[in-house]
């Protein structure tokens, strides 16, 4: 190295130049503000894709606990116009009419700060059906409709289902 | 002014950074990767909807209780329809005979949403 002349080494210094270094500068900007552009515009799909997952999970979770309970239901009313209770005809003989009493079992769905719950109130037992819940609407109907709104994460969906009564 | 190294020689053994087209170059295959990443998540996405599509197509339900006692007697799910006119269960008529239901064994599957029971009838007396 030290053989080298002042002049060459000086020609041939290592690294970039100002204008290089300006350039990379731009155009690293131009990237970065590209990519933040498109994470901008991409960033509520994959909000919106999670969410509606989430939804997908509830809504099926909501709608086994409904079609379990409305199987062996025998009378459904509303109480109110966001409470739902069911008549579940039951017992050693059951006589498939809403007696509303024991043995039939009495079960009620109401929404607590966008969960759905479901209580059993011959046992007492109660427990969260699903989350996620915006509205819980039932209307008696005839037919008797229930309508059960999801949301989360800018994702949305609206499911309704009709029981009819004999 | 002696020249020790050729202009060439200089300039290969001074080279230790990347030149500007290689950095270009490194910028488009940058850009190049962030669209295919992109891409992959679109695909995901697509196939979240399918499985969505696939798994709860509908919007309205219709509900179809079971029509026999015995199902209802080992709480089976209901049906649920997506075109309405479905038969619903039957109400019991006056005069038929009536029976106890004696359940001997129950197990439910519910991954495959079956049952399998073991039940017994017995003519009830006060039926």
């Amino acid at each position: 190295m030290d053989k080298i002349p002042l002049t060459l080494r000086r020609r041939f210094r290592r690294g970039f130049t100002l204008i290089e270094l300006m350039v990379v500068s731009i155009l690293m900007a131009i990237v970065v503000l590209i990519t933040s552009q498109f994470w901008r515009w991409f960033s509520p799909s994959v909000a919106e894709m999670i969410g509606r997952e989430h939804i997908l999970g509830e809504a099926r979770i909501a709608m086994q606990n409904l079609a379990a309970d409305f199987g062996s239901a025998v009378g459904a009313v509303a109480v109110g116009n966001n409470r739902l209770m069911l008549c579940k005809d039951s017992g050693d003989f059951p006589n498939g009419l809403a007696d509303w009493a024991a043995p039939d079992v009495l079960v009620d769905y109401y929404l607590v700060d966008g969960t759905l719950q479901r209580s059993d109130l011959s046992t007492g037992a109660e427990f969260a059906v699903a989350d996620g819940i915006s509205n819980f609407t039932v209307e008696q109907g005839p037919p008797l409709r229930i309508t059960m709104g999801l949301q989360r994460k800018g994702a949305s969906r609206q499911l309704v289902f009709i029981w009819s009564t004999p | 002014m002696k020249r020790l190294l050729s202009k060439y020689q200089a300039r290969k053994f001074f080279a230790g950074a990347f030149s500007f087209v290689e950095l270009q170059i490194s910028l488009v295959i940058l850009a190049v990767g962030l669209l295919g990443f992109a891409g992959l998540f679109r695909i995901y996405s697509l196939q979240t909807r399918h499985i969505e599509q696939n798994s709860m197509p509908a919007s309205t339900y219709y509900v179809v209780g079971q029509s026999n006692r015995w199902m209802r007697q080992i709480e089976m799910p209901a049906d649920m329809e997506q075109t309405a006119g479905q038969s619903a269960w039957i109400p019991p008529v006056s005069g038929d005979k009536a029976y106890k239901i004696q359940l001997n064994r129950l197990s439910k599957d519910f991954d495959n949403s079956t049952a399998d029971a073991n039940v017994m009838l017995v003519e009830d007396a006060n039926g």
